[in-house]
């Protein structure tokens, strides 16, 4: 069993408050493999980080990290760890438990110089030499008389005079002693240890010294937060896909800056609390000149003179920063303040500042819903939706949204574009109990610049034409996509935000909501599911509208409010809602399509109507003699109609013939099932489960030359028995075979034949049966 | 593998992600879909997109090929533009003006300017003239007889006469139209600094809301101008007021029309001053037309 101070962990619930930094432990207690731990993991309090104990019995540099129930449960083979507060007492321990290694040596002190630990050897003595003879003094009182008092301080100062020969000190310095000898607990190591300087191991740096570093690792290094990604070839790290900048650029950059500023960079300790993020970037941008900032006196007396530090120091620091895992934003939140972080990570204020108007930009993006819906029909498929919303960034408001059962996709984003530009009526969108009143949604328009992620869908013809055609030949405004830097998510912040908002009210509200990621909270939600597409939307719809006039913590009022004031009495701009307006919104097919007889040709039907067959509407034949081609746009529900567009202009819509009812109208097959059935057709037809088309022909063909070859036997039996010797010549011109099995008996019965037939014909007193029974037999 | 959609029509290809800049697709004036690739590029656009002397422009029209240290390469300009003329130029935006060609066939830009560069979302550009790329666009263009313009996100500190000079190319305010005039040297440096910036930038952003035609209003448009005939300027405010009892028609049905003429130049103001703010203009601008 572990003495009091070092212990093997056999039981792992006594463990957790035993362990402390500065201990040290062996994971499999053996004295090759020590540890010194660090730091406690602040994200997660069972993770310990240590640093491996060198053979020297100082500490390396290799970090590893550790969980609690690995330091006090025996490993797989039954090696149970040992922990003790010391080195040294660990090293007795394992040496006690039998581990004996060659390696680490019990040298404790080992990174203490040797000056301190004679200067604790000293204390140590003097102050156990002093307490010795006072010790003695008081029992030789004692002695002589029992009612004596003894005084301690002439004690003391006889003892100084006489106990300690040449190392005599003063009182004053013997008090000291003894301060250090009880805060060390009389141990050689603590007294050395405390007698470093206080700044030992201290960072010397000003602290807008520490700052200038922050900044640059932070703004260049590639973040804290970045996604890594590791070359197993190369062994180079990516951030997903882009090379990251080195240390060593990194430290050039910030000596270019320095010899740029002349030394000079912000002072936190200056700037009253928060750093002045405007001023950072003016010190950092090679586009501003240095006379500039410095002629701004308010910015000047930020400012204070610095000196780059030492790039041995600036490649440790990077290291310890480095080793710090999700740590960064603490660090930089605890130094420069929450405004610092949001500045330098949440970049989509650069919108929000840029904003001066409303629909001037506009930002979209999609989630997926927390919460399980089920089928109409069944009531048991459980299936989550899609929102696809568009917000603008000078008010916030939400312009439009879309929900959707397929991952967002094309169709989706226009859709939300068609709620978004139009006005809306909620009374007419969402079901309400009569004469309840429903907040007025307000914002709609077309928005001048829409910023999108990456996604493939964003950078379709379909969207780019859609934006371009909105405009009406540059009558109204067209749509500007712009489109995210890639993997950098917290430029779609400000709709994030509003999708964090959501997602927690219908996690509170909602029965079908996912409460957690666990598997198992998800399969309960979908168990629990029992609402319906029409009972999100209309759940959605009103929680846009409660959000439209809550006030906003950012702007101070209520989306709605803010709307309204920023259009300042004007109306947007949209083009009337008809329907060469609404087919905009559909997608729009990659490619054109030329109209022929047959009609228009896409995803192997043939579709037809009155509007393609005027030639005066829809041309087939250009000017230059070729075909005239024309795309056109379609619903992946419905494939059976297409609007056939010209040059952007909406022509007409053309239905598939194959689909066409009595009435003149069609029945809705959506893509998805037309391409299962052609695909299972195709599969069909390979294993020859389906009659085609040139097996019907050559069948026909065959039959007909057997038919014939019959034929032309009959007539030549027929032609013999009427002209006889010469029935043998045809039959050998007609070259007609006779010998094939059973056939050569077809000249006899067709005599037969041809004799009942004439005898039938002759006396009309026969009947069809009697005819047939007599030439039966 | 990446998914890559095809380029708008006439383009050589889609631009693609580069850092943090952010890329996009805006249709022109003659309705054409072009792409940008950084936001330096994008403000290009805003300058061609008011330029009266620019009848079409498109983007990354052709590759060019040429010969880098024995390896064939290739460059694609950013934009061609169609002028009103008939010449033809191509424009490409670089980064940095003071970059030095150095080994390896690349640019090597200086490191602090290539990190602001991704870091700000510009694009970082080659840019000294005795680069390969360079001498075989501008051999190719002059084959053509066409131009090669080049813009630098950063700008060049130019003295101040050839700095406004400069904006004659792209006239935004009388006043850097008169101090255009005295500049001598302006011809040659002209298009160094052509892309807008700061308050001129957040001015422009601001007015190209208003370009499409529906914020024009012809009655009002013809009185604005008219009063103005005379060369004089008016504070917007004043000229708000006037044009509204002339024309009976409503403040903002006068504002935008008065915005929309701002934007495409026919009338003019001092864009250096920061003009909107919470989405109003400065009543206190003053409004004049061109010469």
């Amino acid at each position: 069993m572990a003495s009091s101070r070092t212990r093997s962990f056999e039981n792992p619930a006594d463990a957790g408050d035993y362990v402390s930094p500065g201990w040290y432990f062996s994971p499999k207690g053996d004295v090759e493999e020590i540890y010194y731990i660090e730091s406690f993991d602040k994200e997660d309090p069972e993770v310990v980080h240590a640093l491996n104990v060198l053979p020297s019995g100082s500490l390396g540099v290799d970090r590893e990290q550790f969980y609690l129930y690995d330091l006090y449960s025996a490993d797989k083979e039954g090696r149970i760890p040992v922990l003790a507060r010391t080195l040294d007492e660990l090293l007795q321990q394992l040496e006690s438990n039998g581990s004996k290694g060659t390696g680490i040596k019990a040298s404790a002190g080992a990174d203490i110089p040797k000056e301190l630990l004679d200067r604790a050897d000293e204390i140590i003595s003097i102050v156990e030499r002093v307490e010795a003879g006072i010790e003695r003094r008081r029992q030789e009182t004692l002695n002589r008389d029992k009612n004596a008092k003894f005084r301690r301080t002439p004690a003391l100062l006889q003892a100084l005079e006489e106990d300690l020969g040449n190392e005599r000190i003063c009182m004053v310095w013997y008090y000291e002693y003894r301060k250090r000898y009880k805060r060390g607990n009389g141990d050689r190591v603590q007294i050395a240890a405390a007698l470093r300087r206080s700044t030992y191991k201290q960072s010397t740096l000003t602290e807008a010294q520490a700052h200038f570093v922050d900044k640059f690792i932070l703004r260049y290094y590639g973040g804290i937060s970045s996604v890594y990604s590791l070359n197993p070839k190369s062994g180079s790290r990516t951030l997903r896909g882009r090379p990251l900048m080195r240390p060593s650029k990194v430290f050039k950059l910030m000596k270019e800056t320095l010899d740029r500023t002349g030394n000079l960079w912000i002072d936190p300790a200056l700037c009253a609390g928060t750093v002045r993020e405007d001023v950072v970037d003016e010190l950092m941008s090679p586009r501003i000149a240095m006379s500039t900032v410095l002629g701004n006196v308010e910015k000047a007396q930020l400012l204070s003179r610095i000196k780059l530090p030492s790039r041995g120091w600036f490649y440790e620091y990077l290291t310890w920063f480095k080793n710090q895992p999700g740590k960064g934003k603490t660090v930089i939140i605890s130094r420069y303040g929450k405004a610092a972080y949001e500045h330098e990570f949440l970049a989509f204020d650069t919108y929000v500042k840029n904003a001066t108007m409303p629909l001037q930009f506009v930002v979209g993006d999609h989630h997926l819903i927390k919460c399980y819906i089920v089928d109409r029909e069944g009531r048991s498929y459980a299936i989550r939706l899609w929102l696809t919303v568009l917000i603008d960034c000078y008010s916030r408001a939400c312009l439009g949204f879309t929900l959707s059962f397929s991952s967002p996709n094309i169709e989706s984003t226009q859709a939300a574009l068609r709620h978004a530009i139009w006005p809306k009526d909620p009374s007419l969108e969402i079901d309400h109990e009569p004469g309840e009143r429903l907040l007025p949604f307000g914002a709609y328009g077309i928005p001048r610049v829409l910023s999108l992620d990456n996604a493939f869908a964003h950078h379709s013809h379909s969207l780019e034409n859609l934006a371009r055609q909105i405009s009406r030949g540059g009558r109204l405004p067209h749509i500007k996509l712009e489109h995210r830097p890639p993997y950098l998510a917290r430029w779609g912040a400000l709709i994030e935000r509003l999708f964090r908002n959501f997602s927690g009210q219908i996690r509170e509200l909602l029965v079908g909501s996912i409460q957690s990621r666990e598997p198992g909270a998800m399969q309960e939600a979908a168990k629990a599911a029992c609402l319906l597409y029409e009972d999100i939307y209309n759940i959605v719809y009103r929680m846009i509208l409660n959000y439209q006039h809550t006030k906003h913590s950012e702007i101070g009022t209520s989306p709605y409010e803010k709307w309204t004031q920023g259009m300042q009495g004007r109306l947007p701009h949209v083009p009337p809602l008809d329907e060469g307006t609404e087919r905009l919104f559909w997608r729009e097919f990659p490619g054109t399509r030329p109209i022929n007889q047959n009609g228009m040709s896409a995803f192997g039907l043939n579709y037809w109507s009155a509007d393609i067959a005027n030639p005066l509407k829809a041309p087939r034949i250009g000017r230059d003699g070729k075909k005239i081609k024309y795309s056109f746009r379609y619903r992946e529900a419905d494939i059976t109609r297409l609007a056939v567009f010209s040059d952007g202009t909406w022509i007409g819509d053309v239905q598939a013939k194959r689909f066409r009812e009595a009435d003149g109208t069609t029945q809705a097959v959506s893509l998805w099932a037309w391409e299962t059935a052609k695909r299972q057709y195709s599969e069909d037809k390979a294993s020859g489960l389906v009659p085609d088309n040139l097996g019907l022909v050559d069948y026909v063909q065959r039959l007909t030359k057997t038919r014939r070859a019959e034929q032309i036997r009959a007539q030549a039996a027929f032609q013999d028995r009427m002209t006889g010797g010469k029935v043998e010549g045809n039959r050998k011109r007609n070259g007609v075979s006779v010998g094939a099995g059973g056939r050569s008996q077809a000249p006899v019965d067709l005599i037969a034949m041809e004799e009942a037939v004439r005898t039938v014909s002759d006396n009309t007193s026969y009947t069809n049966e009697d005819a047939l029974l007599d030439f039966l037999g | 593998m990446t998914l890559r959609r095809k380029p708008p029509a006439g383009n050589v290809g889609r631009v693609v992600p580069h850092g943090k800049s952010s890329r996009g697709v805006v249709t022109n004036k003659k309705g054409r879909t072009v792409q940008y690739g950084s936001f330096a590029q994008r403000r290009l656009l805003l300058v061609l997109e008011r330029d009266r002397t620019v009848s079409d422009y498109a983007s990354r029209p052709e590759e060019i090929q040429y010969l880098d240290n024995g390896k064939l390469k290739t460059f694609v300009p950013d934009f061609i533009v169609w002028r009103t003329g008939g010449q033809v130029e191509l424009h490409h935006v670089s980064y940095s003006p003071t970059g030095q060609g150095q080994g390896k066939g690349q640019e090597q830009i200086p490191a602090m300017e290539y990190a602001y560069g991704r870091h700000q979302g510009r694009s970082v550009g080659l840019a000294s003239s005795t680069q390969p790329w360079r001498s075989a666009v501008e051999k190719l263009c002059a084959g053509r007889g066409w131009t090669f313009v080049q813009h630098y996100a950063q700008p060049t500190r130019l003295p101040q006469e050839t700095q406004a000079a400069a904006s004659t190319h792209y006239p935004s305010s009388s006043r850097r139209a008169e101090r255009a005039r005295a500049g001598a040297q302006a011809n040659k440096e002209r298009s160094k600094n052509s892309l807008p910036e700061k308050a001129e930038l957040a001015n422009l952003l601001a007015l190209e809301y208003f370009e499409p035609r529906c914020h024009r209003n012809d009655e009002i448009a013809d009185a604005a101008l008219e009063l103005l005939q005379d060369g004089e300027s008016i504070p917007y405010g004043k000229l708000l007021q006037q044009v509204a009892s002339i024309t009976g028609s409503p403040l903002p049905r006068v504002e935008e029309t008065l915005l929309h003429l701002l934007w495409h130049c026919e009338l003019q103001t001092d864009l250096d001053r920061l003009l909107f703010s919470c989405g109003s203009f400065d009543r206190r601008a003053y409004i004049e037309r061109p010469d």
